[in-house]
């Protein structure tokens, strides 16, 4: 008889001194959080990451209206690549819709456009509130980073996700940055829509980890990853679909 | 040999439980009664806390480029990094929730996606949310206050000026993005994690705060941004950074806005 107590005993354990850690709550303003002493390095022993090759002008783009990732993405790398061209341009040279208005084609559609209430003659208001309108029903789809790069006179090749060796051929052999596509899936398994991103840098860490560096258009938005998980994706958040990489200005 | 075998499949048998202590919930087990929003694992904490203290003065080391892009004030406060804010637990809202969004149901069933929850330890029926933002703070403040106020410098010391992400996967809190200062300093702005979760719309991009009415079962979206979707349906004008409208509202206009989107579209 003891000696099933015992095992009994034996077998609870762990479950009785687990369940005392996981009701730590936050409620309202008394918000109390578990917190461990910070275990810190000395400044001077910090052994730094490095980096692979940093780019100096590498300058991140949020995406202009709520669709435009794509031509965010291509703004990123074609300024990159020494043509500072506009978000709205590309996307005017991109969807073909470059009316001469002021301002001109899709950047009327942009968030950031007020329009002008009471507009000069000429245009007049009928014909300036139907440029207005042009823009966002032309202007404001999704669309792929690749067409966007082409039509605007650049090359790229489509590519799975980048291993590491790959990836620092791109980012270091070629200097160049490179877009990155992800999908996003329902919890019902459904396919639930694209984003486009910009990968501009890489950096190892001194016990090997790998890291990779990304704009995602998301405004003044910029972060660190690890490699393995931005190479496959993050269940239950997204699915690292393809890459456009070797991009290059059309000759 | 039998005191042995016993001892071996106590050992397993625990094994098996403890595995199962930390799971991602079912959808049976994903309801309103049983979600508990402002509950935080502490092993979360603990890898935020090595991503603070630890990882990004790795990460940084001496490039500056790369401290100014994830947020910092200067090379010097990266060795003194705190994450003492309470994270603001993340919440996706999936393109087929938002396109079947139904007005006469309660706005926080909009959350109840498998993917945003983990379960306590069975048979407790609580489920937790999976993801964390963490704000991370430099320890010092300038006379001149935070360049980037937050809504708890005032019992905080420090200024918020970076994040990091943590995610339960297999049963282990893992870091995912590390900075994003845009978003962090806009949400500290607006919210705190304490009273407010985050609701991310990956389709559209969007970040929004969100709390808990009075009902307990409805939420206030608050926006982080000037928004391109929502308007407030009484003055017709646009869903402005720090204001609140119902979640019902919000979401019915997003609805609106996101129904030509087709599930196969390319990036946006």
């Amino acid at each position: 008889m003891n000696k099933s107590w015992l095992f009994l005993f034996t077998l609870l354990i762990p479950y009785l001194t687990s369940c005392a850690q996981v009701e730590v709550s936050l409620s309202g303003d008394n918000a109390a959080i578990v917190d461990v002493p910070p275990y810190r390095f000395n400044p001077e022993d910090v052994l730094a990451a490095t980096p692979l090759c940093p780019f100096t002008s590498l300058a991140s783009y949020k995406q202009n209206t709520g669709v435009w990732c794509w031509a965010a993405s291509a703004q990123m790398v074609i300024n990159y690549l020494g043509n500072p061209i506009s978000q709205c341009y590309i996307a005017s040279i991109t969807l073909q819709h470059t009316i001469p208005s002021d301002p001109p084609g899709c950047c009327m559609a942009e968030d950031s456009f007020v329009p002008d209430p009471n507009p000069p003659d000429p245009p007049g208001k009928i014909l300036y509130d139907q440029w207005v309108e042009d823009a966002r029903t032309k202007c404001l789809v999704r669309y792929s980073p690749l067409e966007a790069l082409r039509k605007n006179g650049y090359t790229a090749d489509t590519s799975g996700p980048l291993g590491w060796e790959d990836l620092t051929g791109q980012l270091c052999g070629q200097q160049k940055p490179y877009v990155s596509v992800v999908r996003f899936y329902d919890d019902n398994g459904s396919l639930a829509g694209a984003h486009s991103s910009v990968v501009g840098g890489g950096r190892v860490t001194p016990n090997g980890d790998k890291y990779v560096e990304v704009s995602d258009h998301s405004e003044d938005d910029f972060f660190l990853m690890k490699w393995e998980a931005f190479k496959t994706g993050v269940p239950g958040d997204f699915v690292h679909a393809y890459d456009y990489i070797n991009i290059k200005q059309l000759p | 040999m039998n005191v042995l075998n016993r001892l071996t499949a106590i050992f397993t048998l625990q094994v098996f439980v403890l595995t199962m202590l930390i799971s991602t919930a079912r959808a049976a087990d994903v309801n309103v009664s049983n979600i508990r929003l402002f509950t935080l694992f502490p092993g979360s904490h603990n890898t935020a806390n090595y991503v603070t203290t630890t990882l990004l003065p790795q990460l940084i080391g001496s490039d500056d480029q790369l401290r100014q892009r994830l947020g910092f004030s200067s090379l010097a406060e990266i060795n003194s990094l705190v994450s003492p804010d309470p994270p603001f637990a993340v919440f996706r809202v999936g393109l087929s929730r938002l396109q079947t969004f139904n007005s006469a149901l309660s706005t926080i069933s909009l959350l109840l996606e498998e993917e945003n929850w983990f379960q306590f330890s069975p048979p407790t029926p609580a489920v937790g949310p999976v993801r964390y933002l963490f704000p991370i703070r430099e320890s010092s403040r300038p006379a001149s206050g935070c360049p980037y106020s937050s809504l708890l410098d005032s019992t905080i010391p420090g200024c918020v000026a970076s994040s990091v992400q943590v995610k339960l996967l297999s049963g282990t809190w893992e870091f995912q993005q590390i900075g994003r200062p845009g978003l962090i300093k806009k949400l500290t702005k607006f919210g705190n994690g304490g009273t407010h979760v985050v609701i991310w719309i990956p389709v559209l991009n969007l970040y929004y705060l969100a709390s808990l009415d009075t009902s307990g079962v409805n939420l206030n979206i608050k926006a982080i941004t000037n928004d391109p979707y929502v308007k407030d349906p009484i003055t017709g004008n646009q869903f402005k950074a720090g204001e609140t409208l119902t979640g019902n509202e919000v979401f019915k206009q997003l609805k609106i806005a996101v129904q030509s989107i087709g599930q196969n579209d390319p990036p946006g």
